[in-house]
């Protein structure tokens, strides 16, 4: 094919704009690090850019509610700690109560106030709250338990996703840990305002009978507690887990969107040289004519 | 006899002259945009013409030599070739430029995009199932809203500034390929009635019908006279001495005369033409289907929730905002964060649930996994993102073919200075030694003269 001047002159101006576009786009990539400016630039890495970002602000928002629920279930593992002791008094005083043939009216009644002021600490610990919601009422409003002991709570279990897949019920209610007031023996506070008072008066009867309900009570007390221990350690566990899985993928969202800072540099290291040697070439190339050897 | 010598001589040098003025001429403009070369076309002399009219029957002497036309060097084929792909390259061009506009207007992957600000409202929702009683997190629901519907009315104004100023851009396009039109109509008369090689007129008239297909992919056929017509779209715009206008209109040309559409090869009016009608038109559809399924599935969602005051059947959203520049937060829930329904209904019932009753938020933060509007957003702004790409690739490609075919085309006319400089040193010897021929024929001339004496 015949070379003309004016074919030289565009191809030597070509070469040079593809060389310097080359230079360019590997030294932006070296500014800013990020390897894809644009989807277009690596659609399918881009578009994994999307998902991950995605999937790494859900897991972070998790181990959120994670942190928030085993916050709320520890404080209320340690309301029940104390509800136990309580209890553990209550079922001590109601033993010696029993025995009342050894003791006198005055003995009897000072046992029966410390049954009512154990029944008042249990009431104060079922009204617990944290962080202004209270941990016993469901998912109503208010205090769970009123002054005369009746429940305004409700029944509900939030069920909360506290990691991918894993599902954990958030909150223990009133009545799963104090007892159903439908029925009057498994009302705890009515059990200990009756056993107050079987105290007080001498009703032995009346008092064997609330002693076989606080004994279902502590049982349901302590199967609550368990419970609830039980939950908190697999949360612990589950956050645990989930901390790795969020640095798995932040390590591989850093693999596909952000460039290697060695390999860049050593890019635009070798497309600059190969820009000054498309410039020196060009140079050599725009030829010698005629025209210098004629005298 | 010795007097035609003296013409065939005469004749020589004139030729010779040309010839390095020719040479001369095409090393001058070497450089020029749309030279090409010329080369001048000598022939001998043949009897009973020029000079040589007093000297019949000389016995088949050739009495030099007449330089009958200086004409350009092209081949026709590789300059409708050239000129062809050149246009096809920056219709190529020009489309991939378009393509990365639209695409920046969401601004994916970076931080900017309406995916994060997807991300974020979603998280919202999440959070406020934890503490559904908190002002805070419900306040932080309804500003991660109106950021969503703000980012996605941002993207449709931003589509519509660009149909704004591809418009502007068809009015310059039909200013210029009219200036053009009316100016090659205007050469096409000088050359037709020039009876020579008006060479610097055709170069000219070239360049102008390259830039016009380039522009709005004309058709240029070669006409009588040295003249050319062009037509566009099957319809004549310019034929020989005539041109005939066009006008600009916001989704392209049209004929001036009665207001029919232009239809035009590759080009860039044809690459802008289809970003107006086709490309943006399709983005706008798909944006505003992402648009609808976002703004149902909440609406569905949220209205079937309960806020703080126990009352259901709120739209989040204003249902009759279903496109991208028509969505907004309702005015049941705007200003009112505890309107937000983040209770789901007890059941048996239903009724409305405790205040602490995050499960719907619950239900609203996981669409951003199970619901439809993010998962197609990504998906339309991905598969975008790939017709980018490949129209990248294609921008590339038409570029190295038109590269090609123009280096052909400009094999045939482009100038080479060794060539030119080597034809002028032949021209000065053969130049001298006619001269030289003068010389002695002018002798010979004085020798006979002087027999006489």
């Amino acid at each position: 094919m015949r070379v003309t001047t004016g074919s030289t002159m565009r191809n030597t101006i070509d070469q040079l704009g593809i060389s310097l576009e080359r230079l360019q786009n590997s030294q932006r990539r070296l500014a800013t690090g990020k390897a894809q400016e644009r989807m277009s630039d690596d659609p399918r890495a881009a578009s994994d850019v999307l998902f991950l970002r995605g999937r790494i602000q859900r897991t972070e928002q998790l181990d959120r509610t994670n942190a928030d629920t085993r916050s709320r279930l520890a404080v209320a593992d340690t309301s029940l700690v104390s509800a136990s002791d309580a209890l553990v008094r209550a079922n001590e005083l109601a033993v010696r109560a029993g025995n009342s043939g050894s003791l006198d009216t005055d003995s009897r009644v000072a046992i029966a106030n410390e049954v009512a002021f154990l029944r008042t600490e249990l009431l104060a610990s079922a009204n617990t709250s944290y962080l202004g919601r209270p941990l016993f009422s469901g998912t109503a409003g208010g205090s769970p338990y009123d002054d005369a002991g009746v429940y305004n709570g409700n029944g509900t279990v939030e069920t909360r996703t506290v990691a991918e897949g894993v599902r954990v019920a958030a909150n223990i209610t009133g009545e799963q840990v104090f007892g159903d007031q439908a029925a009057p023996q498994g009302d705890l506070f009515a059990v200990l305002e009756r056993m107050s008072l079987a105290i007080a008066t001498g009703d032995t009867t009346a008092l064997d009978a609330e002693r076989g309900n606080l004994d279902d009570a502590r049982v349901r007390l302590g199967t609550a507690m368990a419970e609830v221990g039980r939950r908190v350690s697999q949360l612990e566990e589950v956050s645990a887990d989930a901390a790795i899985r969020k640095e798995r993928l932040t390590e591989q969202l850093s693999l596909i969107e952000d460039v290697d800072l060695a390999e860049t540099l050593i890019q635009v290291n070798a497309f600059d040289n190969s820009y000054q040697a498309a410039l020196s070439a060009a140079a050599k190339a725009m030829p010698p004519s005629l025209a210098q050897y004629l005298r | 006899m010795a007097i035609s010598g003296i013409f065939t001589a005469l004749s020589g040098m004139n030729a010779q002259r040309r010839v390095i003025d020719t040479a001369a001429n095409n090393i001058a403009n070497q450089l020029t945009p749309g030279y090409r070369r010329q080369v001048v076309d000598l022939v001998p002399v043949s009897v009973g013409t020029g000079p040589s009219v007093h000297t019949r029957g000389t016995g088949g002497v050739a009495l030099g030599v007449d330089a009958i036309d200086t004409r350009r060097v092209l081949d026709a084929a590789s300059e409708a070739r050239a000129r062809q792909s050149t246009a096809s390259a920056v219709d190529a061009a020009t489309t991939y430029e378009s393509m990365i506009q639209v695409e920046d207007v969401f601004g994916e992957p970076g931080e900017a995009g309406i995916s994060e600000r997807l991300d974020a409202f979603w998280t919202s929702w999440s959070d406020l199932s934890d503490r559904a009683d908190d002002t805070v997190a419900r306040n932080e629901v309804l500003a991660r809203a109106e950021s969503v519907a703000d980012r996605f009315r941002q993207a449709n104004d931003d589509l519509t500034a660009i149909e704004t100023d591809t418009a502007r851009q068809f009015g310059s396009i039909v200013e210029r390929s009219n200036s053009l039109a009316t100016q090659i109509a205007q050469l096409n008369r000088s050359i037709a009635s020039d009876s020579g090689s008006p060479n610097a007129l055709l170069d000219q008239r070239d360049t102008l019908a390259s830039e016009l297909s380039s522009l709005i992919g004309a058709d240029i056929r070669d006409s009588d006279r040295g003249q050319i017509t062009i037509s566009l779209g099957g319809r004549l715009l310019v034929g020989n001495g005539t041109s005939f206008e066009l006008a600009a209109n916001p989704t392209g040309l049209e004929w001036a005369g009665d207001g029919q559409t232009v239809t035009s090869g590759p080009s860039e009016l044809a690459a802008l033409s289809r970003l107006v009608n086709t490309t943006i038109p399709d983005m706008r559809g798909e944006l505003d289907t992402v648009v609808n399924d976002f703004v149902t599935e909440v609406n569905d969602l949220h209205t079937a929730g309960y806020g703080l005051d126990g009352t259901d059947g709120r739209n989040f959203f204003d249902p009759a905002g279903t496109t991208a520049a028509t969505i907004a937060v309702s005015t049941d829930v705007e200003g009112e964060p505890d309107f937000v329904a983040a209770g789901a209904p007890e059941l048996p019932g239903p009724v409305a649930p405790g205040i602490f009753d995050g499960r719907q938020a619950q239900l609203l933060g996981d669409l951003a996994t199970d619901g439809v509007s993010t998962v197609g957003y990504r998906a339309m702004v991905a598969e975008f993102g790939i017709d980018t790409n490949a129209a990248g690739r294609t921008a590339t490609a038409s570029q190295q073919i038109a590269s090609t075919a123009i280096d052909e085309a400009d094999s045939v006319s482009g100038v080479n200075l060794d060539e030119e400089l080597t034809t002028m040193m032949a021209a000065q010897r053969g130049f001298e030694a006619s001269a030289r021929i003068l010389s002695i024929v002018d002798e010979m001339l004085q020798t006979m003269i002087n027999m006489t004496r």
